[in-house]
């Protein structure tokens, strides 16, 4: 009989195409927003990953903490010694910090920072010399300099072609340009900036005798991947502690920063998904109206079933099933849509798109749910009517 | 000669012990049944008896609002009487639950309307398959017999169509159809003829005279035309909330002198 029934409810569905397609549409636009929202919430975080990845998930951030005791700094042979010292680090890239005007030929050509640095720094940066070199080791305290690809540029517009060889006046003092830098990209995910492309690099003995602030502002470094990122923490600043006592170190890790930003994502992907479950209950009680409609409209169609022998529960599953059935097909077609919708917002904000499988499945499953649900107390009315009520004519 | 005397035994085994009586299909005994209307309780039948055999042409007649409407939900199970017995075909139906009643129903009442009450959005055949889908039987069959029907009514020529596609008179066919497509034990027909021309009136009333006659279904009609009641076999009334079978009527017509009952029943008494 539920075979029977469930004939019934296609039956009649196909029979009143306007109050089917009402349905529809409203259950669709539920499931495509809770599709559209779950998608491009995962989408979203999936892009972050791979801005983390393009990075390296090793990289390691070592400041000064702001806790720590004024007098005491990172000492410079410390940090050049930590990649050789702590085995979980690989490179590590001490960094002081200035900034400047640059003025090239008697003209400025740029007004940035000025970074001292050792050689690592490029490695560990995945900075390019595109011509030239880098800082070396073997620069101590010498006027070298590296620069950045903006300021190459700059300096070749003004008439000179190569600018490796000729000098560069920053404060005060005239560095030699060694190295040019191919143009990078700035990954904005990391909580340290360099802005390679407007800077310039001197070797960092040389900053610490010219430098306004000559304490080291940060260490760049590159962990052992099959290390977990708490144990090299731990072995940084185990090597700290014993190195400068009273020292109190702020270590960033770049896979605890993108667990932290999954566990972000995670709940920006809930609240979408609550945003577009709110649309689907929307979407449920519509269908719920409509059925209660439908079932006022049908008192007679169900007083007639009934005097032909419809039992109670017939009925109700008559109207259960159309109520499932229509949620299913607005949940196949909001699946379509909220595929659609993501695509759209993917190809508007040159993300790559992705199907999730995820948010399909339930996606399907809300809206048999939904169904269920929102679809038992209009059949359950159904159920109840009085036929007597029903037969009598008009 | 009393069809329906408070005497007659409840139980339809014992009518049955008599090899020379006919079947009792269905046997009713001090039905009441009131109405809360506002903070009054009116009760409209008050102590019906009736006893229906098997093969029985009944015509059903009464003023309107004497509880035609209300006897016949209670014969075919639509409603419960507020107190008295029903014996259905042998079984006692008081006290039985929806359940029991639905799949009674389906089994032995057919019901034909005044308003036809036709499934609209289905075909004639849909609508004659539906009493036997609700008892189980698969789609196919349901069809052929459903065909068949509808082809004994005369609508072979119209399986297909919707009721907006049918005339009244072909519609009460199919509903005719449909009432009798499970072989119920009892035909009940709410002013079947009510909405109809009377040229259709007469067809359908002769299409039911001829299943009566040919395949001894049993058949109770309400109406309010006295030329439908005269072609039955027995002619009930209902008057103050009892019935009161022909011959019983035209003694208490006699005896009273003024009858609010109008011209039907000065028709019945002249015929
Ligand atoms: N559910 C109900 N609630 C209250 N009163 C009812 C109900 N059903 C019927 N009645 C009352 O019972 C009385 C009998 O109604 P019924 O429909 O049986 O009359 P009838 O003989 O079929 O009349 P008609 O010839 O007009 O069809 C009427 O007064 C009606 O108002
Ligand atoms: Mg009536």
């Amino acid at each position: 009989m539920v075979g029977a029934n469930a004939r019934e409810a296609v039956d009649s569905m196909r029979k009143a195409r306007l109050r089917t397609a009402l349905g529809i549409i409203g259950i669709m636009v539920g499931i495509s927003s809770v599709i559209a929202m779950v998608s491009v919430g995962e989408i979203a975080q999936e892009q972050a990953r791979k801005q983390f990845e393009e990075l390296g998930t090793d990289i390691v951030v070592i400041r000064k903490s702001f806790e720590s005791a004024a007098s005491v700094e990172i000492d410079l042979e410390d940090a050049i010694a930590l990649d050789a010292t702590v085995a979980s680090i690989i490179e590590a890239a001490p960094r002081i910090l200035g900034d400047g005007e640059f003025i090239h030929s008697g003209k400025t050509v740029g007004n940035g920072s000025v970074n001292g640095v050792t050689a690592t720094f490029a490695s560990v940066n995945q900075l390019i010399v595109q011509k030239g070199r880098f800082i070396s080791d073997f620069d101590i305290g010498r006027y070298f300099c590296v620069i950045g690809a903006d300021l190459a540029s700059e300096i070749r517009n003004n008439g000179v072609v190569n600018p490796v060889g000729t000098t560069v006046e920053v404060g005060g003092r005239l560095f030699t340009i060694v190295g040019v830098l191919q143009g990078i990209e700035e990954n904005y995910v990391l909580p340290v900036q360099i802005d390679a492309n407007r800077s310039i690099f001197i070797p960092i003995s040389t900053a610490q005798r010219v430098a306004w602030r000559p304490e080291i502002e940060v260490i760049i470094a590159r962990s052992r991947t099959d290390i977990h990122h708490e144990k090299v923490a731990a072995d940084i600043t185990e090597y700290f502690r014993r190195r400068a006592p009273g020292l109190q170190l702020q270590i960033i890790t770049a896979k605890e920063l993108i667990a932290r930003m999954e566990s972000q994502m995670n709940i920006f992907s809930l609240l979408l998904g609550a945003v577009g479950s709110i649309s689907l209950i929307v979407g449920g009680i519509g269908i719920m109206n409509i059925m209660l409609v439908s079932v006022a409209e049908r008192r007679q169609e169900i007083a007639i079933r009934r005097a032909l022998g419809a039992q109670r529960r017939d009925i109700q599953s008559q109207f259960l099933t159309e109520s499932i059935i229509l949620t299913m097909v607005g949940g196949i077609f909001g699946i379509a849509l909220g595929l659609a919708v993501t695509w759209g917002i993917c190809r508007y904000t040159n993300w790559d798109f992705m199907v999730s499988v995820t948010s399909i499945a339930s996606g399907l499953g809300t809206a048999a749910i939904a169904g269920l649900f929102f679809g038992f107390q209009p059949a359950y009315q159904a159920s109840r009517l009085d036929p007597i009520a029903g037969l009598q004519s008009e | 000669m009393s069809w329906c005397s408070r005497d007659v035994p409840m139980m339809s085994e014992t009518v049955n012990t008599d090899q020379n009586m006919p079947k009792s299909i269905l046997s009713l005994s001090d039905i009441r049944r009131s109405f809360q209307i506002g903070p009054t309780n009116t009760e409209i039948l008050k102590g019906v008896d009736l006893e229906v055999y098997e093969g029985d042409l009944l015509s059903i007649m009464g003023p309107s609002g004497s509880g035609k409407t209300t006897l016949m939900n209670i014969i075919g199970l639509l409603d419960q009487p507020s107190s008295g017995y029903y014996v259905l075909d042998g079984d006692k139906v008081s006290n039985l639950n929806d359940n029991a009643l639905s799949s009674l129903r389906n089994k032995q009442i057919g019901f034909v309307f005044q308003a036809f009450h036709l499934l609209t959005r289905s075909s004639a055949v849909e609508n004659v398959c539906m009493p036997l889908l609700y008892r189980g039987v698969r789609r196919k069959a349901a069809v052929r017999s459903a065909e068949e029907m509808l082809d004994k009514v005369g609508m072979g020529e119209r399986l297909r169509h919707r009721p907006n596609q049918l005339s009244g008179g072909q519609k009460q066919r199919v509903a005719i159809a449909r009432a009798l497509v499970g072989s119920p034990s009892l035909l009940l027909a709410d002013e079947p003829t009510g909405a109809l021309d009377p040229n259709t009136a007469k067809e359908v009333m002769s299409l039911l005279l001829r299943l009566n006659d040919e395949q001894k279904l049993t058949v109770m009609i309400i109406t309010h035309d006295v030329n439908i009641a005269r072609q039955c076999k027995r002619q009930v009334f209902i008057r103050d909330g009892t019935l009161i079978e022909s011959s019983e009527y035209m003694n208490a017509a006699h005896s009273e002198t003024a009858d609010r009952n109008g011209h039907a029943t000065a028709a019945i008494v002249e015929g």
